[in-house]
């Protein structure tokens, strides 16, 4: 074989083939396009959701080599001195930093997710040194060289980007209105941020302002969430890097977390992994589904031009030049599709990037505006992953094609593919064992502590496989009803005829349909599941008439809190019969990040509102302070059960405490541990709880209280019973946004890919249906005959699909949730919405199949031998 | 009864403090002032004093490596204000560095500015202070060895370590130094007049060993200058004889010369002899004017007493510290000295203060 030969046969063969059918080429081009824009939408919203991640903490310093965080709560002044001191002989730059988000409060113009921002205190002394010192256009000490003071006299003066000053038009004169912990203040907007050049991009949703006064908002001693650890670019070293390393770790006093930036990246990344890979999972299905198409696709090309194939072969053509034009035709539309594919995803990145940031932020604390950027790494794992699998689905149609026996596809013209039924029960049998096999692989365990339910996932590849084979199998029993249907419903009848022979398409068609709806099915059985827990869980947990916590935002970094004299209040206010508190900070437990709360002990057992997994026998044991609940998250990551112990890092050094036992809650995988709040307090020593629960003596009394109260507290949000309950299933369904829109997508796609296969068995049948409208076959009839075809084939694939839902429903429930978050959950079928989505399906095949029906047969006629 | 005990400790508390200190504060400011008499004990007194307002520690040193000659100065200041006298004191602590090409006159100098929170501490006892990553801390209380490290963006880093080749000096009166006539207007000011330097000079590239000699201060105070007073002239020359020259020349706002200047002539034995203001003459020969500050201040001058005359030369003129940070502006900057006859007989360092605006009230 020779390049040029082979050039001119892709030409004559391939390409002119494509050019002449350019509608279809277009068709499948765009399907594929879409599959691999919805894949690539949510890696960049992934990528994007874990690159914003600690992006507040590059706006003045750039991109820091180490980070020091602490073990529990915060550090201390004490911790910053023995770091600085630990450091004292290499050329980093410290930059301590308090990180706190804040709400605007008086801009109803702009958007509630645009109105959070991260505040970052930092030192600003500290900050304009190394500013200075990197030839920064300015630094907080000269932004008014008028003011002979400087504005580090201006107290509470807040800076922002220029970008950001601008877009929110604040100047000189302005002064930001925020929620801050459980207060509203007014700080003034002193200047742009100083820029240092740096090739990495600042997140545009930060305000800085100077440490001591941030503590003092915050009403705490001077202290830091975080120490960034910066060197030059012309002043780090290897060997400084490990140098400033070692010096740290000899310094850590073990309240301390030293990691790198990169560490710190996967920590942030690993915060959301299950949730980032459950998206993934779901993305492939479109890509997926995509790719199907592209096996039908080539399937019923190779079956239309098997003439074509023969005469090749007749005139010296090798098979293996024939299955390599194959395979490029199938890699030229991977390309293209895939290249197509870059642009949707794009567009569609825009969106779910909002999406996913949306649900992140809900899930794990995060206040970090995510922000959409184009990664060429994700770009071109999208595009290759489209060409291989591309390329691979044209590999069984391309074997078909060479395999084209010469003289019976000239004499009889082409055959229509297809398969002996004995393969699919072999391959039902494999796909069958390897369920089992799946079902029993046991979960990985990430260095994170997460289980990776990798045997979950497989189990579920597996069944798809055997729960589509087996669709496909039953395909011929359909085709056996038209003797039943004797003379009557003859579009009914020539469409099941079409069954007693079915070809690939049919089947990939219906496999296409199975897999979507199997997997929509799933979904809606896991969210069935899930919201009806969440609804029980709600009923039992949210007891009290009012639940009071700050306006401002929880990170991950700082947890707002109320002030005690607030509480006091609360407690001394006659109308108020009980009051419940909570306090939450992070911590890290085994060096894995996690919750620590507060409860009051007493509160909980008087009003037992917990919905326990393992009920502590005596819940007051808690007082001791060396026992502690975990929830069922941090037991499941953790590999904990009752009676066993944790160390808690303290700055006294770790702190033993016995699981007495096990809650169930759905917040995240990271999990929470669970102590009595005098304790907390003594421990972290935070004294600020950061949400009450209130028990009003007369019920009609909850609402001119809560009016009351928050007409004195505009700074807290007061939250009556019902609004919380709905608020919490209107969170619940924003966590799922995302995967009712990459459902969508993957159902959109099994729709049209089954009027593509009508289409082109039509285009094949052509013939056929010349005859049929000889004998008087209306146009009508005929398109009523595709939407039959349609229909039935959508019917079983919707029945194929709701078992595949079923089972898949049930491994997700059981198996990859229960492994990558540790929920227990109840199981419940939504019958209405899987209604829904067959009424769904089925209306959607038949609309496409009956217009591909129509479109066929006002096509013209073949001319007569 | 919880009155009594409440007034017990509290007079247990200042009894402790005053006995452990030689610097009551005045009541009237809430600070010490330099006191005659003070009997100076080490390695304390080479530690932090934070009752007084101003203190520094001032390194001033000549370097070869490879090739090349280099002058340097490390300067730590720390700088206290209350806003009543019973108030808490907040110290914030200035750093100044530079280092001069002696042959091809660049002159690269950073300043840092902190607070005493975390990234800047002076030991009280014992001589440890850093401010960032610039230190310096005494590693032997015996021998007086001591240790400093800084860096400059674009030169690297230089790690010191420096060895008193004599013993200290103590100027005027056993370390208190007098300024002006108003009380108070004195420091407390302690030498090491002749270093041996050691060390390396890093960048990412290339390590290179430095040695040479080098002076420095320790002076605190509460409120050096006279209310009639603006700046000040200091020489501090190390001759190749093994002595030690220290001048200050106290400007007054009138142009005169506060007789409370001072000469000093530590003999190679380490003998010291103080001449006052109206028996040595420091004379300007040549200005500079600064394209910073637009200031002009001069660089070249010579010291005259008795039947002595040396003149000093700077190495480079342009050796301005023009402060981003701290609001203050001066020059200090390696200088060479000449005896009678032009022969070159030692080394040294100039500051030039008070030559943008009166210091009156800084220091």
């Amino acid at each position: 074989m020779t390049a040029p030969l082979f050039a001119s046969l892709l030409w004559r063969f391939g390409i002119r083939y494509w050019f002449r059918h350019w509608v279809k080429l277009v068709l499948l081009v765009s399907i594929v396009a879409l599959g691999t824009g919805a894949f690539l939408a949510i890696g960049l919203a992934n990528r994007a959701s874990t690159q914003s991640f600690d992006r507040f903490a590059q706006t003045v310093s750039g991109q820091s080599q180490l980070v020091v965080t602490p073990t529990l709560a915060e550090l201390s002044l004490e911790d910053l001195r023995n770091i600085r001191i630990a450091l004292l002989d290499t050329e980093a730059t410290l930059v301590p930093q308090i990180v706190t988000s804040v709400r605007l409060n008086d801009r109803p113009d702009v958007s509630d997710i645009e109105s959070v921002f991260t505040l970052v205190g930092m030192d600003l002394l500290a900050a304009s040194n190394f500013l200075l010192r990197h030839d920064a256009d300015n630094t907080f000490l000269s932004t008014n060289p008028a003011d002979g003071d400087g504005p580090l006299d201006r107290p509470n003066g807040v800076y922002a980007q220029a970008e950001t000053s601008a877009a929110y038009t604040w100047g000189e004169t302005s002064a930001l209105s925020l929620f801050i912990e459980d207060k509203i203040v007014e700080l003034p907007w002193i200047g742009e941020l100083p820029e240092l050049e740096t090739d990495q991009q600042a997140a545009s949703n930060v305000l800085i302002m100077d440490w001591r006064d941030l503590s003092d908002l915050q009403s705490k001693p001077l202290h830091a969430n975080r120490v960034d650890i910066v060197w030059a670019k012309e002043e780090l070293t290897d060997s400084e890097l490990q140098y400033a390393t070692k010096q740290l770790e000899t310094a850590n006093p073990g309240n301390w977390v030293i990691e790198s930036q990169g560490q710190r990246q996967a920590t942030g990344a690993t915060m959301t992994l299950a949730l980032r890979m459950n998206l993934r999972a779901l993305s492939v299905l479109s890509l997926l589904v995509a790719i199907c198409l592209v096996f039908q696709a080539m399937d019923s090309t190779v079956a239309r031009r098997q003439g074509e194939v023969a005469t090749l072969h007749s005139l010296g053509v090798s098979t293996k030049l024939t299955r390599l034009l194959w395979f490029a035709d199938a890699c030229l539309i991977g390309f293209l599709g895939g290249g197509l594919g870059l642009i949707f995803g794009d567009a569609m990145a825009r969106v779910s990037t909002q999406m996913v940031g949306q649900t992140i932020n809900t899930l794990y604390y995060n206040a970090g505006a995510v922000f959409h950027q184009y990664a060429p790494s994700e770009a071109a794992l999208a595009w290759t992953l489209t060409t291989v699998f591309c390329t691979l689905a044209g590999w069984w149609p391309a074997r078909q094609a060479a395999r084209a026996p010469v003289v019976e596809t000239i004499r009889q013209g082409n055959h229509r593919s297809s398969y002996a039924r004995g393969s699919y029960w072999i391959a039902a049998a494999v796909f069958a064992v390897l369920s089992v096999v799946a079902y029993l692989i046991q979960p990985l365990r990430a260095e994170n502590g997460h289980a990776i339910p990798a045997g979950g996932y497989a189990l579920a590849i597996f069944l798809i496989g055997l729960v589509a084979t087996l669709a496909c199998l039953s395909l011929e029993s359909l085709g056996r009803f038209c003797t039943l249907l004797g003379n009557r419903y003859t579009s009914l009848r020539l469409a099941l005829s079409q069954f007693r022979l079915p070809v690939t398409r049919h089947r990939l068609a219906l496999a296409g349909v199975v897999l979507s709806v199997g997997m929509t099915a799933s979904m809606i059985f896991l969210i069935g599941s899930f919201e009806s827990t969440v609804r029980a869980w709600i009923g039992n947990t949210l007891q009290a008439d009012l639940f009071i916590r700050p306006k401002s935002v929880s990170t991950s970094h700082e947890v707002p809190g109320i002030d005690e004299e607030t509480i006091d209040a609360m407690r001394s206010d006659s109308r108020v019969s009980d009051v419940g508190i909570i306090y939450r900070t992070a911590t890290r437990i085994q060096n894995l990040p996690t919750q620590l709360i507060g409860f009051d002990t007493e509160y909980l057992k008087r009003i037992d509102h917990t919905t326990w997994v393992n009920r502590p026998d005596n819940l007051l044991d808690l007082q001791s302070g060396n026992t502690a609940t975990v929830n069922e998250a941090f037991a499941s990551r953790f590999q904990k059960s009752v009676g066993d112990t944790i160390e808690l890092p303290t700055s006294d050094g770790p702190l033993p405490l016995r699981i007495i036992g096990i809650m169930a809650d759905y917040g995240n995988e990271n999990g929470s541990l669970g102590i009595d709040d005098e304790a907390f307090k003594r421990i972290t020593g935070i004294t600020r709880p950061s949400a009450v629960a209130l028990h009003i003596g007369n019920s009609d009394e909850i609402e001119a209280f809560a009016r009351e109260f928050q007409e004195a507290h505009p700074a807290l949000a007061v939250m009556t019973n019902r609004w919380l309950r709905e608020e919490t299933l209107r969170i619940f369904n924003r966590v799922f946004s995302i995967t009712y829109a990459l459902e969508g997508i993957g159902l959109l796609i099994s729709v049209v890919g089954l009027g593509s296969m009508l289409a082109s068995l039509l285009i094949e049948r052509r013939s056929e249906i010349s005859t049929l409208q000889r004998i008087g076959f209306d146009v009508r009839t005929i398109a009523l005959s595709s939407l039959w075809e349609g229909l039935v084939l959508a019917f079983l694939g919707i029945v194929a699909g709701l078992f595949l839902g079923l089972l898949l429903g049930l491994t997700l429930v059981f198996i990859i949730n229960k492994q990558s978050f540790g929920w227990t959950l109840a199981v419940s079928i939504p019958w209405s919405t899987l209604a829904g989505l067959s009424l769904l399906t089925a209306t959607g095949a038949s609309v496409v199949s009956y217009f591909v029906g129509r479109w066929s047969a006002k096509l013209p006629p073949l001319s007569e031998e | 009864m919880k009155l009594l005990a409440t007034i017990l400790v509290s007079w247990a508390s200042v009894a402790a403090y005053c006995a452990e200190t030689p610097f009551p504060v005045e009541p009237d400011t809430g600070f010490a002032i330099a006191r005659p008499e003070t009997v100076l004990q080490f390695p304390r007194d080479h530690g932090s004093h934070p009752q007084f307002k101003t203190e520094w520690w001032y390194i001033t040193g000549h370097l070869d490596s490879l090739g090349q000659e280099l002058g340097f100065q490390i300067t730590f200041f720390r700088s206290a204000s209350k806003d009543t006298p019973g108030s808490t004191t907040e110290q914030v602590y200035l750093a100044h560095a530079a280092i001069v090409d002696k042959r091809s006159g660049r002159f690269i100098h950073e300043e840092r500015l902190n607070s005493d929170d975390w990234n800047a501490a002076a030991k009280v006892g014992t001589l440890d202070l850093y401010n960032g990553n610039w230190y310096l801390k005494m590693l032997d209380p015996q021998s007086e060895q001591m240790k400093t490290r800084f860096s400059l963006k674009d030169i690297g880093v230089l790690e010191l370590t420096l060895t008193p080749a004599k013993q200290k000096t103590l100027f005027g009166e056993d370390g208190y130094s007098k300024k002006g006539d108003e009380k108070g207007a004195a420091s407390h000011y302690i030498t090491f007049t002749r270093l041996k330097v050691s060390g390396t000079l890093k960048n990412q590239q290339t390590s290179t060993s430095v040695s040479g000699l080098a002076w420095m201060d320790h002076e605190f105070s509460s409120s050096q200058l006279s209310s009639d007073q603006i700046g000040w002239n200091w020489s501090s020359l190390i001759l190749d004889d093994g002595s030690e020259l220290m001048a200050y020349v106290m400007r007054r706002e009138d142009g005169a010369v506060d007789p409370n200047s001072r000469l000093t002539l530590i003999s190679h034995d380490g003998e010291k002899t103080e001449l006052k203001g109206s028996a040595f003459r420091w004379a300007p020969l040549r200005n500079w004017n600064s394209p910073h500050s637009e200031a002009s201040y001069p660089v070249e001058y010579e010291i005259s007493w008795g039947d002595r005359k040396l003149r000093i030369e700077p190495f480079a003129d342009d050796q301005e510290l023009a402060g981003s940070i701290g609001d203050f502006v001066y020059w200090e900057g390696a200088c060479r000295v000449f005896d009678e006859e032009n022969v070159q007989i030692g080394i040294g360092y100039t500051e030039l203060t008070g030559y943008t605006e009166s210091l009156k009230g800084k220091f």
